[in-house]
This record gives C-alpha cells, structure tokens and sequence, in this order.
C-alpha cells in the first residue's frame, strides 16, 4: 500500500498521538512489489505483494525499545504501541541512550518518477514476453535462460515526538538473467537495476547474457596464482560494497577493524590507496539514487569515503559520534565510485593481458583482521590478449582483500549502474578496474 | 527494575481460536473465489508471527525489539500456470480480491509458460502439529532475558575479553493451511537462537581475534539452552581467543583433517543438502543460487561419497529446525524421511509438488517451504544429517588415526560456488594433530575441497554417542531471496588429504 506524503504525515499524527512514552518514533514503510521469475525458458514463480509495515520506538527516559506490525487499524496499533512501551518501561537503561532527532532537512532525489511509478503487473508481464522473445529469434544456439523482474514501488515515512519528519518513494525495478548453452558448457549473465524506465533495455541484457554463455563455452585451463584482472562493474562493486559496510567508526576506534592503527585510533585520513581511488555516495545522484535518511532519522548527504585515495570518513553512530566530537555519520545508501570516459571496451583493447572477471558469486569474510573475502567468478570468466578477449578461461576461487585490491588498481573506466550478487539491493554507480595483482586460490570446475 | 513480565501475550495478538476463525472465512473466501474462477488447484497459507529480538554488547542492551506480523499467501493453478498474491491485511474480502489478483497474474502469465505444471495426487490432510515447547521466551520475564545476557557479557569481559556481544532472537508463528482438495493443517513452530562472540584485542599490535558460541540456534524455547555449560563456554571462549591471539599460524599444506560436528554441519549443508535440490538440478535455480554437478540420471548410481556414508533427511528430529507436521505443499512430514546418500551412493533428491515427475517419481517427499505469508512456496531443505557408525567409534579414535592433521571445532566463513564443487570453510578453534595425539592451537586455519572427492575422503564416522544438531535459521535461496531455518545433525568424522590454507598468507 502507497500513501502520499500527506497521507503518512495524517497517519504519523494519528500514531504520534496515541503515545504515552517520553518520546515515540515511528517509520511506516509501504508499498507493492510485482515480480516475476523465469526458469528454463518459461514461469517459474510469480507474486504480487501488497504490504505495510509499522515500526514504533518508545522511550521512558532512557528506556528503549521497539516493535514492528503489519496492522493498520489504529485499534491494532494502539495495542502494538502499548507492548512496545510496556518493554521499553521494564528494558534496561542504555547508558548510550540519545533523545530522538529534532527537524532536519533532507536532500531531495530520484528515487521515484511517474512513469517508473505507474508501471503494472501487465508492464512487467511485457518485459518477460521480450525477454522470450529474444530467445526465439537466438533459438539456433541452444540456450537456457532464467530470469528474474523485480519492480518495487514503495514509500518510507520516519516521524518522531520530537518533531522529526521525513518522506521518500522510490519506484524501480531489478532485471537479471543468466543465459546457460544446453550442453551445459557455457553461462552467461547480466543485470540492471535502473529508478528510470528508459535505462533499462531488456533485450540488449539478454542478448550480452546469451553472448557471454556462448563466449564462454570452451575453456582454456588455467591455474591457480596471482593474475592481473579487469573486474566489470558487476564484480568490482560487490568487493567495494562489502569493504564499506565494514567501515564502521567504532570498531576501528576500538581496534577491531582493518581501519584500526596499531596503538590505537583509526586510519582516518591516511592514503591507503592511490590517489585516483575516490569512492562516496551521494543520494541525490540522478542514476544511482539512494534513501536520503537514515532509520533514526539522520540525514544521508554526499560522503566521500576514499577521496583521491586517503580514507575520508567512517561511519560513525550519533552517540559514537557525539563521544568522539564528530558529525554522525549513516552507514551509504548508495555507492558511487568516481571513473573515467574510458568504456570497458576501450580498455580490453589497451590490455596486452588479463583475465576479465564479469562477475563474482558466493563472498564471505575470511579474515575480518586484514578484511580478506573468499569467493568464486561465474558466469563468464575469459582470458584478455593482445587487446582482445582471446578464450573462455575455467572460475577461480579467491582470497582477496579489497584494500589489496583498490591498492593495486592500475586503471579505472567509465561507471556506470550495475548490481552485485552480495550488494544486490544498493542502488550503485561502479568503473570497471584493471587490477595489477588479484588473488586466485584454486580453480573450480562450475559453469 | 520490574521483575514480571507481561506472561502470554495479549489475546489480540495470539489467540489461537480466534486466529482459527479469521483463518476459516479468509480461507474459505480464497478458494472458493478460486474454484469460481476455474482454477485447478489453490492453497492458502495463513500466518501469525510473533519475533524478538534481544542484542547486547558488553553492559548494554542494544536493542530490544519484537514483532508481530500476520497475513495471507494465496497460490493459484491456472490452466497449468501459477500465480501468487499475499497481503497483509487478514479478510474474506481482502482474500476474494487478492485471489482474483493471483488468477490474473496467473493469467496474463499464462503466454510465458509452454510447459504447464502438472500436479500429482496429492493427499488430503486434516492434520495439527505443534512444537513441543517447556519454556516459551515470550513468557519469560523480560528481565530474566536481558539478565542473562548481560551476565554472559559480564563474565566475558571479566575472564579478559575486550568486548562481548551476545543475543537471543525468538520466532513463535501460527501458520495455518488450506487447500482446493479440503487440506486443512494448523502448525505452531518456536524457534529459539541464543549467540554470543568475544572479542580480545591487542592494541598494541594492531590484532584483535574472536570466538563464537557454538550453541545452534533449535526448534523449541528456552529449554534448549543449558544456562550453565553457556555461561561457562563464554569464559572458556574468551581464554581461547587470547590464546588465538599467539597460536601458531597454520603451515598450508595436504592434512587429515577432524570435523566436529559444530563445523561439519556447514559443510553438509553447502555440499550435500544445496546440491541435491532437484530445482537447482534441473536449472530453475541458475539465476541466482545456481544449478548443481548432479545430473538426474545420476540418481541410484552416482559415486558420491565413501560407502560409510549414509545422508538421511527428515522432519521430526526433536529440536530440527526444519521438523514440522506438514511442509507448506501440505505433504505430511512421513514423506520426507528418506535417504539422500546411502552407503555412499545417491539415492534421492529434493523435491516440492510438481516436481516428482521431472525424474519419474510418482510423488514428490515434502521439501516445500516459504518464509512467510507473503513468499512463493519453493523447495527448501528438511534437515539433512549424517548418519552415526554404527560400530562404536569415538572422537579418540579418530584423532589416533592422524599423524598430520587438524581438529576443527565451529563454524567460520564458508563459501561453495554455484554448482557445488568448489568449498572452502574456515572454523572458531584449530588444534594440530601430530602422530595421533591433539597438540598446540593453530590460527588462519582455511580447508578447500571439491564435493565428490572431500565426501570420498571420508573414512571414519563416530557412532551415535556424539550425535549433535546443529543449524542455521538464514539459509537463503529463491528470488525473491528466501531465507529458510534447517539443522544438519552429525558426529564428528575424519577426511583425508584435504587442502589446507592459511587465510593470511593466502591474500
């Protein structure tokens, strides 16, 4: 369910009024979500969701609880506020306890347009007939595809006691597919995740994504070791986005991060990479727009967290932030790395060798003390020569950390939207990057 | 501090005749307006579910938080193609209108699917079951939760640890089911998963180690946490990550290596339980979780792994995450006791409704689960265990059988590609075997490994005496991303010539 921003601010005075806490906060986030998935050249599974959800906040001095309802009768609500000031009343005081945010100003974005807005189920049911329809036509190679649409509208609607207001729709959608050869032999993706209808171009994808299954059908074998790597956008902002959800503040103040400094403090301000690293984010990006508050209310600004290559910000939490002196700052809601004008293209050509990883699949943590990550390529791994993709090489496995990696960055291109297999739902904006020296542990046989 | 808690919840929140009613007309509403609208067959989930959630660091709650959350799922078979609806709001008009939004989903769907699904006879069930539980969390004096907690914190930072952070997380659901052919199933499932991990840190040298509990997260209340051997782990962890601070880091190389079941049960999971999902054999996976290195045509035949293992899958091991009376096709959970591997040997897959004909079975064995109401019924795993010895073999045994090998107790990063064939795991605690004696602690500790060859490397299995269950409530799978709860259950075993990394050289 969709309510305007009128319709949320009546809702939120409504709720606001029924608290009998020091303070309530409450975010209303709502919406419908359509999606449609292909397997194997046809349906698989369908499903639309209509959905609104209610968090409340309550505060006795410094007693802090919430809970979470998918009612929307005030009467279910009042009961819910209850409960959740009844647990808030018997928590423990927190010691970190910080009021709720007054007023604050929010910058403006779009996440939300009419014509993505006004998009159906029949729209969507569309879009998958053109992606059958591009298989038809490419019928002589042999292809099995999977799909999968995602169109989400929703809205989210913070308010709190204390006279904090905020409201933002977002309408987009996540088209991905994977192309497989029947044989087996080749796979190939691709993928976009675009707030504007016109960006999305559902044929080209599943044509780069057939192209790529056929690319990669017949492997040469290559072994394990250290290799240079152009990493597509898809592969390069998984590393990336994982590398920022652990700049936490805190913990490198407190010594449990890779952003510690021995002895004590964090690496704030030190160049750890070179100077054409920079990577921010910035909800009012007109392509990659991202959420423009944070859950408790903060204001999501444009944050360099790598400017020129020196470390520029942590996330810090308001109360860590308030201990330390320093602005809070909200963990990204988007991410956006700086490129060039140079295409992907453009930098195969300029490429004498190197093997061009399209995507990453199946990343966790390995070591949270020099933040290594292991993880597989998919999809579509090949070998770069002389200026050209020259063969189809076997998946890797790696261990690789990604300071190591934007350490040894040799080149960056032009950026552009994509979406990761791990940072799938983070609107984002990421070159493809000539890696030096990334990391391969062992071979994997899957296709 | 108030020392009672609110006790049961409040009536309008979990009442279970009232619940039943609401369930009666909303169901009623949805597959009659599916019958009037010629569909083959309809079902209806109906779910209410209570969470909270309980985190802490150090001497502080850092949040406290619950839920509740109810709605409907509607699935609807039209002229051989699915279409699905849910909403949140719990009403006969609301079920008439999201049905007749299914039938239409289903419908203009209809120009995507050439290949109609197709049914087998399914069972019709009049069926209750309910999670045997002695102590509901959501009874429990809040006060005794967070004590709890923060006596854990207490005693860690006490025995030397710089931080602590440990949590509960409940989950108490109604779920009630119905279906076209007269199907009529109420469940009721806890899930209780208490956690903490210490940190130490030296800052000094810029190092910090952790440790986690092992404790699974289980089916059931607060009974399955015995307070005591928990709070004794949490200062016997912190003592070992200390000692991890200066334990010797591994020497990579070919070792045996000696699972504990707090660390095998992972490795089944990610290598046995996701490659024997019939959807991923047969592709409808590929675009996200991925397909698998089993063909059909391997089934009954394909060498799997050593003949002294056998996989069982099931839904009524007390404290499974995965045990339920019924799974969300309404298959009764006596369809999903059966053999994955036996003797070494592949012997079944996964399978939900309209699947058991893809490899000529007659009917599918219960693999069926959705998240919640508003989530597509996919095949998800039961719980999937290794089968004890059943010649008396103990831990000892094992380790005696080892003159350069690694004991790995817990689980740490893990990580397989999408068809199954190439892991690597790590672990919380490594101890170096030498000339069949357990010696000093090891660090940076990585296995890697391919399925077939790892499982064929097994050759030695503890008898039942060491059986642990163990778990995860996240697994995740399907898009939209499904997360789903299931316990492996294993006693700990022995591998041979497994590759092993240190994770720090190793970058």
């Amino acid at each position: 369910m969709i309510l305007s921003e009128s319709e949320a601010r009546n809702f939120q005075i409504s709720i606001l009024s029924l608290s009998k806490a020091n303070s309530l906060s409450v975010e209303i986030k709502g919406g419908q979500f359509v999606n449609i998935r292909l397997g194997r050249n046809a349906l698989n599974t369908n499903g639309i969701e209509n959905s609104l959800k209610i968090t409340l906040n309550s505060t006795f001095a410094n007693r802090t609880a919430s809970y979470t309802i998918d009612q929307l009768e005030m009467s279910a609500i009042e009961r819910g506020l209850r409960r959740c000031e009844k647990l808030a009343q018997i928590s423990p005081p927190d010691p970190e306890f910080l009021p709720p945010l007054g007023p604050q100003h929010y910058a403006s974005s779009f996440s939300y347009s009419e014509s993505m807005g006004n998009l159906s189920i029949e729209n969507i049911v569309e879009m998958a007939v053109r992606i059958l329809d591009v298989l038809t036509q490419n019928q002589s190679q042999h292809i099995e595809l999977s799909s999968f649409i995602k169109f989400q509208k929703y809205f989210i609607c913070i308010a709190n006691s204390n006279g904090l207001f905020g409201y933002q729709k977002f309408a987009n959608i996540q088209l991905t597919a994977t192309a497989r050869t029947n044989d087996g032999l080749g796979s190939g993706w691709a993928g976009a995740f675009v707030f504007n209808i016109e960006e999305i171009d559902p044929e080209k994808l599943i044509e780069t994504a057939i192209q790529k299954a056929i690319l990669s059908k017949e492997k040469l074998s290559m072994a394990p070791g250290h290799y240079p790597v152009l990493l597509e956008p898809t592969a390069a902002v998984d590393l990336i986005g994982l590398m920022l959800f652990s700049m936490d503040g805190r913990a490198a103040d407190e010594g449990r991060s890779v952003f510690s400094k021995p002895g004590g403090g964090n690496r704030i301000g030190e160049p750890l990479f070179p100077s054409n690293i920079t990577i921010y984010s910035d909800p009012s990006n007109r392509q990659a727009p991202g959420q423009v508050f944070s859950n408790d209310g903060l204001p999501c600004r444009k944050i360099p967290w790598i400017q020129n290559g020196i470390l520029s910000n942590l996330i810090y939490s308001r109360y860590w932030a308030k201990k330390n002196h320093k602005e809070p700052i909200p963990e990204p809601s988007n991410i956006l790395m700086l490129g060039s004008d140079t295409t992907l293209d453009k930098m195969i050509q300029d490429i004498d060798k190197a093997i061009l990883v399209t995507r990453l699949w199946y990343i966790r943590e390995v070591d949270p003390q020099s933040l290594i990550f292991t993880g597989l390529t998919r999809d579509g791994t090949f070998l770069i020569e002389k200026g050209k993709i020259s063969k189809a090489v076997n998946n890797f496995r790696f261990n690789q950390s990604p300071l190591t990696m934007l350490q040894s960055v040799q080149q960056i291109g032009r950026a552009v939207n994509c979406i990761g297999s791990e940072i799938d739902d983070l609107p984002a904006l990421i070159p493809p990057l000539l890696v030096k020296d990334f990391y391969f542990t062992s071979t994997s046989e899957a296709i | 501090m108030p020392t009672v808690f609110s006790g049961p919840l409040p009536d309008a929140f979990w009442n279970y005749d009232q619940s039943r009613r609401i369930a009666t007309v909303v169901a009623e509403s949805a597959l009659h307006t599916a019958r009037v609208y010629g569909c083959q067959f309809s079902d209806i989930r109906i779910c209410w579910i209570l969470k909270e959630r309980i985190i802490s660091r150090e001497s502080r709650i850092e949040e406290l938080g619950g839920s509740f959350e109810s709605g409907m799922g509607i699935r609807v078979l039209f002229e051989g193609t699915w279409g699905f609806a849910s909403s949140n709001l719990l009403d006969p008009n609301e079920a008439a209108e999201k049905t007749k939004e299914a039938v239409e989903v289903a419908k203009k769907c209809l120009k995507l699917n050439p290949r109609p699904v197709e049914l087998e006879k399914l069972p019709q069930i009049q069926g209750q079951w309910h999670q045997d539980v002695l102590i509901d969390p959501f009874g429990v004096p809040l006060e005794e939760k967070t004590s709890f907690l923060l006596d854990l914190n207490d005693k860690a930072i006490k025995a030397g640890a710089d931080f602590c952070r440990s949590f509960f997380l409940f989950h108490k659901e109604l779920r009630i089911y119905a279906s076209s052919i007269g199907s009529w199933i109420e469940q009721t499932f806890l899930r209780t998963y208490p956690k903490f991990i210490v940190t130490v840190v030296d800052k000094k040298e810029g190092k910090f180690e952790s440790r986690s509990s092992f404790e699974p997260p289980k089916s059931g209340g607060l009974e399955i946490i015995e307070k005591k051997a928990f709070e004794m782990e949490v200062v016997e962890a912190t003592h070992q990550a200390r000692e991890k601070l200066q334990a010797k880091p591994v020497v990579p190389g070919i070792k045996d290596l000696v699972l504990h079941p707090t660390n095998l049960w992972l490795t089944i999971h990610e290598t046995i339980g996701h490659s024997t999902e019939l959807d991923r054999v047969m592709g409808l996976e590929s675009n996200y979780a991925g397909t698998s290195f089993l063909k059909v045509d391997q089934l009954g035949n394909f060498d799997f792994a050593n003949p002294i293992v056998t996989i069982r899958a099931d839904r009524n091991q007390p404290g499974g995450l995965a045990s339920v009376g019924y799974d969300d096709d309404g298959i009764p959970s006596s369809w999903s006791d059966f053999l994955i591997i036996e003797k070494g040997i592949l012997k079944n897959f996964q399978m939900a409704i309209g699947q058991a004909h893809w490899i000529g079975k007659e009917k599918s064995n219960g693999c069926s689960y959705a998240q919640s109401y508003n989530f597509f019924p996919i095949q998800r795993m039961p719980n999937i265990s290794l089968v004890p010895s059943e010649k008396k073999e103990q831990l000892k045994d094992l380790i005696s059988g080892v003159e350069d090998g690694i004991y790995i107790i817990g689980d740490g990063s893990w990580s397989i590609d999408q068809q199954r064939y190439n892991f690597q795991f790590g672990g919380q605690l490594f101890y170096e075997i030498k000339n069949g004696k357990i010696r000093q602690m090891l660090r940076d500790v990585i296995y890697q490994g391919n399925t077939q060859s790892f499982w064929k490397s097994c050759d030695g299995i503890c008898s039942k005496e060491e059986y642990k269950l163990c778990g995860t409530l996240f697994c995740g799978k399907g898009e939209p991303s499904q997360t789903a709860p299931v316990s492996h259950g294993a006693v700990p075993a022995r591998f041979r010539n497994i590759t092993i990394l240190n994770s720090r050289l190793h970058s």
